[in-house]
């Protein structure tokens, strides 16, 4: 069966200019990412900021065009010249990270998402009460309590939750989901999290997970995708990434993540290199990208993009020297 | 002062934010003592008092905060009687601070080294030798002396966190208030940061009091804890005991919704309800509407932390 939405070797550049005599310069936001998402599958890009993930949410979101490569929702191969039509922003649905600027102060929960529903034609001014509150029952917010609230009469928990009704709405096909627990305590992080993967569960509704958080990956997502300096360094099952890392820039990123049992030890040199500057992406020199911070480096890595090469069943990496 | 006299001594502090309707609570009772290079943590999810606090601390809290009870000691000199230019003298020498956003507490017009170099002729007057030793603080912290005449722009968000723990250096003072100081970075950046830290408290043996509301994190820098709920200590110990056996069912919920990276753990859960209003506090424990072992003592009087000299104690009825 053909995926719910294939990227094929998408790139997005940026120019940038140092000064006002200076010659324009390129920015690689993204390079050659090919990704496919299946119908109801949970997938998860991690990566540090500036790693292009968010750069990837808003191109399937269409909010940003790619330079160059494809995009297919369904069969359909979408036109990126021309501005996404209105039932491409009903199949695919975005949950921003900041639920303290994604709802406006002035409007009621209700109104936030019955906007939607009677924009799209999916509900008239007659039923479009019931479906709210139905929504909101989904998010777990009860109807009598939260449907005239407006944003700052809730907790930024409660307005997640509206903003999730209201991308849920329009009942897509795919929903991405850019850091949508970041903001919120650690303590209220799981249900948020339970409730879109119920969501996908029970209605066969695939969705990108934009994280820097690899445990909010692991508890959500079937298949993660580590990215790098805007490109796709390894992929896979999740557990099969998370358990058995394979390129060195994956493996840096787990040793370094907080282990309440084992004490940090003083930093030496090789930290210090290890966490040292971020990748170019203005003009990038031909090779890896992380060559400069990898313990396993060889010659080979400052001379050539590696290829994607399977490791695994299903699981790929970008890396000379596996 | 003695070499074993604390570096912080917080006495039942309370602080409230005086608000039109009505007195916030927003930090309750707190006691906490710091030893001579310790490193301490405390914890809590937003709203639980631990910047209020540390602004006390520091005397910065901003209206229509009051500190309306307590008392607060740092060096052995009570910081709620001294008056501005005592703050002065006190601030950079015995305590500095290292905030969440060194971008917005670094001056974007001034070159680093300029500014640190400022902090060290503040206070010690015009100094042949500040340039040399603004240079050595750069090379400790890992940014190199080369940088010197950097601007902040021009440095990567690590890099400037690492120029904010140089100027909170700068004049050796006895303790080091850090605020989040890694929560805009990346994990990997992080780790390399507070690796630095560990290593420059074992070479001068300042103490640390550090602020985070990743328990994982804190639990991993620091030998000492606390967990702050509503403005309350619930739990206080040595973090090797609260990583491993954690008393209060609050700290046990916090640790058991982490979200793990890899198969320890077993399945996390949340912890029910919501994080309490600090305008309508339940009576008793806070935490108590959340709670699944509340017993009907709870509902009735405050728990406190026990006063006693154990190491491990907690604020709690039923588990203790």
């Amino acid at each position: 069966m053909n995926p719910l939405l294939s990227l094929t070797d998408v790139c997005r550049t940026f120019p940038v200019s140092d000064g006002f005599f200076s010659r324009t310069k390129t920015l690689h936001a993204l390079s050659n990412v090919s990704l496919d998402v299946s119908r109801g599958e949970t997938i998860a890009l991690v990566g540090e900021s500036g790693s292009g993930k968010s750069t990837v949410a808003k191109i399937i979101a269409r909010l940003l065009d790619p330079t160059s490569g494809t995009i297919k929702l369904g069969d359909e191969l979408i036109d990126t010249r021309r501005r996404a039509p209105l039932s491409y922003r009903r199949r695919v649905q975005l949950v921003f990270q900041d639920p303290f600027g994604s709802l406006n102060p002035i409007h009621t929960v209700a109104h936030h998402i019955a906007r939607p529903l009677l924009r799209h034609g999916l509900a008239t001014t007659e039923d479009v009460i019931p479906r709210v509150h139905a929504l909101l029952e989904q998010v777990e917010l009860n109807p009598a309590t939260f449907a005239e609230r407006r944003p700052h009469e809730m907790s930024g928990g409660q307005r997640q939750r509206v903003a999730i009704a209201r991308a849920l709405a329009l009942q897509p096909e795919l929903v991405v989901a850019d850091e949508p627990t970041s903001m919120l305590d650690v303590s209220i992080r799981i249900g948020v999290l339970d409730l879109l993967r119920s969501h996908a569960e029970d209605n066969d509704t695939a969705y990108v997970l934009i994280t820097h958080d690899l445990g909010a990956a692991r508890y959500f997502a079937k298949r993660i995708a580590v990215m790098y300096a805007g490109r796709i360094v390894e992929e896979g099952p999740t557990r099969s990434v998370l358990d058995g890392a394979a390129h060195p820039y994956t493996k840096l990123l787990l040793e370094s993540l907080p282990q309440p049992d084992r004490p940090l030890g003083a930093a030496d040199e090789d930290d210090d290199r290890r966490a040292g500057g971020a990748p170019v992406t203005v003009d990038p020199p031909p090779g890896c990208p992380f060559v400069d911070r990898c313990d396993r480096a060889i010659s080979a890595c400052r001379e050539a993009m590696p290829e994607i090469r399977r490791v695994g069943a299903e699981h790929r990496v970008r890396c000379h020297v596996l | 002062m003695m070499d074993d006299e604390p570096v912080l001594e917080v006495e039942r502090l309370s602080v409230a934010y005086l608000t039109g309707r009505g007195a916030v609570p927003a930090v309750d009772e707190v006691s906490l003592t710091i030893a001579p290079g310790e490193i301490v943590g405390l914890a809590g999810e937003s709203g639980c008092g631990k910047s209020t606090l540390i602004r006390s601390i520091l005397r910065v809290l901003p209206a229509p905060g009051a500190i309306i009870g307590g008392d607060v000691r740092i060096a052995g000199q009570d910081v709620l009687a001294m008056s501005e230019r005592e703050l002065q003298r006190l601030r950079w020498r015995e305590v500095s601070w290292v905030s969440q956003s060194a971008m917005s507490s670094l001056n974007p017009v001034m070159t680093i080294g300029a500014q640190i170099e400022d902090v060290i002729e503040a206070h010690e007057g015009r100094n042949a030798k500040a340039t040399t030793r603004a240079g050595e603080l750069l090379d400790l912290v890992g940014v190199g002396a080369r940088r010197l005449s950097a601007y902040p722009h021009e440095l990567s968000g690590g890099q400037r966190q690492r120029v904010g723990i140089a100027l909170a250096l700068a004049l050796s003072p006895r303790l080091i208030i850090m605020d989040e100081p890694t929560t805009a970075l990346d994990v990997v950046v992080q780790k390399a940061i507070l690796q630095r830290v560990v290593a420059l408290q074992q070479e001068r043996g300042f103490s640390v009091l550090f602020i985070t509301h990743d328990l994982s994190l804190m639990l991993q820098l620091c030998a000492r804890v606390g967990i702050l709920y509503a403005g309350r200590l619930v739990e206080m110990g040595p973090a090797s005991q609260i990583a491993r056996a954690p008393q209060h069912p609050y700290t046990r919920g916090l640790l058991g919704s982490r979200l793990a990276h890899d198969s320890s753990g077993g399945s996390p859960r949340p912890i029910p309800g919501t994080p309490p209003d600090l305008l309508h506090l339940p009576p008793g424990c806070a935490f108590a509407p959340r709670c699944d072992r509340a017993v009907d003592d709870c509902r009735r009087s405050v728990p406190r932390l026990p006063t006693t000299a154990a190491e491990h104690r907690v604020a709690c009825p039923v588990v203790s």
